[in-house]
């Protein structure tokens, strides 16, 4: 009979679970979706990563945005676009969704998310300055949950020159109040600029709500990063929430008619659940047995 | 002797993949121990500092630090409670682990004075010192990582005034 010590033992739950759940982990390959003239794609363009305020690395995000059946996500780190310009290499060098890069241009007055950069822009000025700095790259601005306790979208043309307003974002199935700013705000920009992009994100850090639960449809002629930013920048999107309600253009829920795109799929839940009790029953139990009173050596 | 550093490196591992993803794979494992492994070095650096303060610890600096990680083990319970909670009720709001997460606070205090006291021989007003310099130093950090991910410190205390109205 093998004995094993507390430790040993811990450790090896550990590595059961995670050997069962690299097992049970199915990603799903994505069926191309077809509505009109467009390749219809599922984007989610406000997603946070490591290194930064985000807990996964782009290349674990990839794996994760396959697994939500997103097709293109945009890393937007506050203030800083090296993750995003990383997500992007790493994208370009494989298979799986597109990666661009990004920014959430973090200002006291305002959150912009900013999709197809090069380099970081400067969030200490006006939302205008920063929406003609992300234009100057050839990137799109869009109004991160502009809700009211931002004012720095109180001017119609700053508003009219944004390229996409978050309409949908995770945070509006916690709070009513939330929904319906930005619900107003896209109402709002959509008098202003009939154009204006309407986004679904997730705005997804390190816990739930989990990537791609708020997303965004995107009516592209090209399954490629021009073909996205295009797709944004002529309005060509519908944002969808957490319950599949879609905002945004009445003609393009309409071409859409009954179709749907595939969401997250978890064909393997009960071994992914058992893969987390057994690492986690494994940690806990390697915490208790290693956690001894100060012993000093004699 | 770095047996307990790996023992946080490993509950980092095993919790962020199952509080970020409800998922547990050797990839994000792997991953996520050493992304956080920056974490292990400040505490080392902290720790190392705070070791090298007391002159007439009774253990080698690398025995002192694998018994300094000791005092982690709040900090891991609390981590895994989280992320136990965040897997079992992925809707529910997070404000109630934030506030709990005073226990490990408290209690990582206490142990870090009893550290200073059994392990670098401090006297007790000393070890409270050190233990209240730990608490300073590792918030300090901790606050100023945030506001530097989060894109300023305006971020950090927009929160906590709202909370404060």
């Amino acid at each position: 009979m093998i004995r094993l010590s507390p430790r040993a033992a811990s450790a090896a739950l550990i590595v059961a679970g995670a050997v069962v759940g690299t097992i049970a982990d199915r990603i799903p390959s994505r069926q191309a979706v077809r509505a009109g003239d467009y390749w219809v794609l599922s984007g989610d363009f406000h997603v946070h990563a490591f290194p930064g305020d985000g807990a996964l690395a782009p290349w674990m995000l990839r794996d994760e945005a396959a697994r939500a059946g997103l097709d293109v996500i945009a890393v937007t780190n506050h203030n800083q676009a090296l993750t995003g310009r990383l997500a992007e290499w790493i994208s370009a060098s494989g298979d799986g969704p597109l990666m661009l890069t990004g920014q959430e241009v973090t200002n006291p007055e305002y959150h912009m998310v900013a999709a197809g950069l090069h380099r970081a822009v400067n969030a200490d000025q006006p939302a205008a300055g920063a929406i003609a700095d992300v234009h100057a790259q050839g990137g799109v601005a869009i109004a991160a949950h502009p809700s009211r306790r931002f004012r720095g979208y109180d001017g119609d043309a700053t508003v009219a020159a944004l390229d996409g307003a978050e309409a949908a974002h995770s945070g509006i199935h916690f709070d009513d109040a939330f929904r319906r700013d930005l619900s107003a705000f896209f109402e709002r920009a959509r008098r202003i600029n009939p154009d204006v992009a309407a986004i679904g994100s997730s705005d997804f850090h390190a816990m739930p709500p989990r990537l791609g639960l708020s997303r965004t449809y995107l009516f592209v002629r090209e399954r490629t990063k021009a073909g996205v930013l295009d797709a944004i920048r002529d309005g060509r999107t519908l944002a969808v929430d957490g319950d599949g309600r879609l905002t945004g253009d009445s003609s393009l829920i309409d071409l859409l008619g009954d179709v749907r795109l595939a969401g997250r799929s978890d064909p393997n839940r009960m071994w992914r659940r058992l893969s987390i009790a057994l690492a986690w029953l494994g940690a806990a139990g390697l915490v208790l047995a290693g956690s001894r009173r100060f012993e000093l050596p004699v | 002797m770095l047996r307990r550093p790996l023992i946080v490196a490993v509950v980092i591992g095993t919790a962020v993949p199952i509080m970020a993803v409800q998922r547990m794979t050797i990839g994000l494992f792997v991953s996520a121990a050493l992304s956080f492994l920056f974490v292990i070095a400040i505490q080392i650096a902290v720790g190392a500092v705070l070791i090298a303060s007391a002159a007439s610890r009774r253990v080698h600096l690398s025995r002192a630090l694998d018994l300094w990680f000791a005092g982690h083990v709040p900090y891991s319970l609390w981590l895994l409670l989280a992320a136990a909670a965040i897997a079992a009720m992925p809707a529910a709001g997070l404000d109630g682990l934030i506030a709990v997460a005073i226990i490990p606070a408290a209690w990582t205090a206490v142990i870090v004075a009893a550290f200073c006291r059994n392990v670098l021989g401090t006297s007790r007003a000393g070890a409270r010192g050190r233990a209240t310099a730990h608490f300073l130093a590792m918030w300090g950090i901790a606050l100023q990582l945030v506001a530097l991910s989060a894109g300023g410190w305006f971020q950090v205390w927009a929160p906590i005034a709202r909370v404060l109205q």
